[in-house]
C-alpha cells in the first residue's frame, strides 16, 4: 500500500524524517507538483497515534522545503503504484489551483468554548422549550462567531467554518501577516474572557483543499 | 533573549490539535480510511476515540483475535 502525506509544489527535497513505521519518503512528481508518499509493508504495528504525529511532523517539514503544500488526510493508501498515477493525473488541475490557493500562506485554528454558559442552563419540559433554548444558544454561538470573523475578515485570505457544538474555524494567512492575525486573535481573546479561546497554529493548510478532495 | 518554554498542557494542546488536523482535515482520496492495530483494521471514527480508548482498541483487538 502506497500512504500518501501531501502534494508539495516545487519541492526542493524530500526532509530527512522516516514515513509511517520507519518507511522511506519518496516523491513522485508531475510537472512541478510531487506527492511525498511512503510504501506500507504491512499493518503497522506502531500506536496509531504515533502514525499519526509521524504523519503530520512529515507535513509540517515540507512546510519548509516546498513552494506549497497540500496536506493529504492521515490513513489514505493507495493499492499500488498505478492508482497513485491515476490519482494525481486525475486530480492534477484541482491539486495545482489548490497549491496556488494557499501557496506562501499558513493555517491559524481558533477555537473558542464557553466552560460555564453565559445563559443559566434551563431544564426543558418540552421539546418546544428544548429548541428554544436550543437556539438561543446557536444564536450566542453565531454572534461570536461573526464578531472573531469580522476582526480577522481583512488579515486572511481566507476561512472556513468548522464549528461542531464547540466554534472552530481555520484562517488562511499570508505569512507576512502572522504577526497581525496572532495580535487580533489574543485582542478578541481579551475582549471576551469570559470564553475560553485557543489559538493553535501556524499549521500547513489543512482546511483548504479545496476541490483537491 | 528570553526563550519560553512551553508548559506541558501547551504540548498537550498543540499535539492534540496537530493529530486533530492530520486525522480530520486535509485531502480526502480514497474517501476510506483505515487504521490497522496489529492484525485489526480499524475504521476510524473520531478523534476522541482515537485518544481516549487505548484500551477500547486493546480489547477490540482481543475480541478480533478470539
Amino acid at each position: 500500500m502506497i500512504r500518501v502525506y501531501a502534494f508539495a509544489s516545487q519541492l526542493e527535497r524530500l526532509p530527512d524524517l522516516a514515513g509511517v513505521g520507519g518507511a522511506p519518503l519518496e516523491a513522485y512528481a508531475l510537472e512541478d507538483v510531487s506527492a511525498v508518499v511512503s510504501r506500507d509493508v504491512g499493518p503497522s504495528d506502531g500506536d496509531p497515534r504515533d502514525d499519526a504525529v509521524a504523519h503530520g511532523l512529515i507535513v509540517e517539514a515540507l512546510m519548509l522545503l516546498a513552494r506549497a503544500v497540500l496536506p493529504v488526510r492521515f490513513g489514505e493508501l493507495l493499492t499500488d503504484d498505478s492508482a497513485l498515477i491515476r490519482e494525481l493525473h486525475g486530480r492534477l488541475a484541482a491539486i495545482h489551483g489548490a497549491l496556488e490557493r494557499v501557496s506562501g500562506c499558513v493555517e491559524i485554528g481558533v477555537r473558542i468554548a464557553a466552560p460555564v454558559p453565559r445563559r443559566p442552563a434551563v431544564v426543558a419540559p418540552t421539546g418546544t422549550g428544548y429548541m428554544h433554548e436550543r437556539l438561543a444558544r446557536l444564536a450566542e454561538r453565531d454572534a461570536i462567531t461573526h464578531e472573531l470573523h469580522e476582526c480577522l475578515e481583512d488579515l486572511s485570505r481566507a476561512c472556513v467554518d468548522v464549528s461542531r457544538d464547540v466554534f472552530e474555524a481555520a484562517y488562511l494567512v499570508e505569512r507576512s501577516r502572522l504577526d497581525a492575525v496572532q495580535a487580533a486573535v489574543r485582542r478578541f481573546a481579551e475582549s471576551h474572557r469570559e470564553f475560553t479561546v485557543v489559538s493553535t497554529g501556524p499549521w500547513a493548510p489543512y482546511s483548504f483543499g479545496g476541490d483537491a478532495s | 533573549m528570553t526563550v519560553i518554554e512551553p508548559t506541558p498542557l501547551q504540548e498537550q494542546v498543540t499535539l492534540l490539535e496537530l493529530v486533530d488536523r492530520v486525522l480530520n482535515k486535509g485531502v480526502v482520496l480514497t474517501g476510506d480510511i483505515m487504521l490497522s492495530v496489529a492484525d485489526v483494521d480499524l475504521v476510524y471514527v473520531g478523534l476522541r476515540v482515537l485518544l481516549s480508548s487505548v484500551a477500547t482498541l486493546d480489547r477490540l483487538q482481543a475480541e478480533g483475535a478470539a
